[in-house]
């Protein structure tokens, strides 16, 4: 799963959101690092549907402009779920490692 | 309406009708929302963005489900199809070139036919390694006939032997490509099945063409285009409108365009452009096909 699919389907975790709502939580979960934009935003969104992990929640008009609203599916959920443990296996392993280096110990900040 | 919006609007239109119609209106409003205060034309990042979300939905409308199905009807009518337009291509030919239209000449010219019948028969009872086996054997047979002709000689369809300087190195070739063609076609389609529904119909019309075609070059006078006008019209019509129809149409496209008008196919660009775009096309058909789940 590339990190832009992982971040949306990470912002419709905590609940229903509409496009512009996406693109300001992606921005904020990646600390100011991943800013979408609308096309690439689309085109995830379009294919996470036709995959059936996430889809449309309700629409509401405001400013005279149709606004849906987008939700994680049960797949949705176990995907995301199943990725973010597979990035903690990772991350684990990556971290576990180079404690095990004496020499790298200090730069970790680790007391040991 | 602002004039970046209008801007926006219009970069909008690379993306297919149904996805424009639900989502139109929201994208401009985060399109909008996300663009500073007082900008008059989308930034070029954004533009390209919005041009390759939009092809990439495209893309992936060509590799949905229901398309790759489709594609792989296609791709089973083509397999019939292909061995088929070289059979009638040649009685094309021998109608054609042939006047007065006497049957001892034509004779030499219908047996040419004969092996494409055969790949035909093969296909159409679904025995798919005797098709392939058959059709490369043709395609050797045929390169091997063309390629033991002494240099200089350029040859049109099966027809036309001239002599002179060759057009393109390899030129004398030419004429296997439909040949060729034919073969990795057979090779690269999983299956021979004529398809669900609809494309028995495609299949009668596609018959009837070259039909049509021997019988408008026996006609004399204007009757004879004006036959074959009226069955181009009624066979591609609903060909066209199919969906199916048009899949198959764009599989053979390049391949009647070379066994038809050979003469079009004597430049090295030409050449170059029909071998590429047929592999392009081969090729994307046999992976969607290859890829396709059973409805």
């Amino acid at each position: 799963m590339q990190e832009p699919t992982f971040l949306i389907l990470t912002a419709l975790a905590a609940g229903p959101q509409h496009g512009y709502g996406i693109i300001t939580d992606v921005l904020e979960i990646s600390g100011e690092r991943v800013r979408l934009r609308a096309g690439t935003l689309y085109a995830a969104l379009d294919r996470l549907q036709g995959e059936r992990l996430i889809e449309t929640d309700r629409e509401e008009v405001v400013d005279g402009r149709a606004r849906r609203y987008y939700r994680l599916t049960a797949d949705g959920a176990a995907r995301l779920s199943a990725e973010a443990d597979r990035l903690r296996r990772n991350a684990d392993t990556a971290a576990a490692r180079l404690r095990r280096d004496p020499a790298r110990r200090l730069s970790l900040g680790g007391a040991s | 309406m602002t004039t970046l919006e209008r801007r926006y609007r219009r970069l909008l239109t690379w993306y297919p009708k149904d996805h424009r119609a639900l989502h139109e209106e929201e994208m401009l409003a985060v399109l909008l929302a996300a663009s500073p205060p007082g900008r008059s034309r989308p930034s070029v990042r954004d533009a390209f963005d919005l041009v390759r979300g939009g092809l990439a939905i495209r893309l992936r409308r060509i590799a949905s489900p229901g398309s790759r199905r489709r594609w792989s009807s296609a791709v089973g009518l083509a397999t019939l199809l292909a061995p088929l337009t070289l059979c009638g291509a040649q009685v094309f030919r021998t109608a054609w070139y042939i006047e007065p239209f006497t049957f001892d000449q034509a004779l030499p010219l219908v047996v040419n036919a004969l092996p494409y019948a055969l790949v035909t028969l093969l296909v159409w009872l679904g025995r798919r390694w005797a098709a392939i086996a058959c059709a490369w054997a043709v395609a050797a047979y045929v390169v091997t006939k063309l390629a033991a002709l002494p240099a200089g000689t350029i040859v049109l369809g099966d027809v036309l032997l001239v002599y002179g300087t060759p057009w393109i190195p390899g030129g004398t070739l030419l004429p296997a490509l439909p040949e060729l063609l034919c073969a990795a076609l057979l090779t690269l389609a999983p299956s021979y099945r004529p398809g669900p529904a609809g494309s028995r119909r495609i299949l009668a019309g596609a018959v009837g063409l070259p039909v049509a075609g021997v019988v408008a070059g026996l006609l004399p006078g204007v009757a004879g285009p004006v036959l074959m006008a009226a069955a181009l019209g009624t066979v591609a019509v609903p060909v066209l409108r199919s969906s199916v129809g048009r899949r198959t149409a764009a599989l053979l496209s390049p391949f009647i365009a070379v066994a038809v008008t050979p003469f079009w196919f004597t430049e090295v660009v030409s050449l170059t452009a029909v071998t590429v775009a047929t592999a392009a096309l081969l090729g994307g058909a046999a992976w969607l096909t290859r890829t396709a789940k059973p409805a």
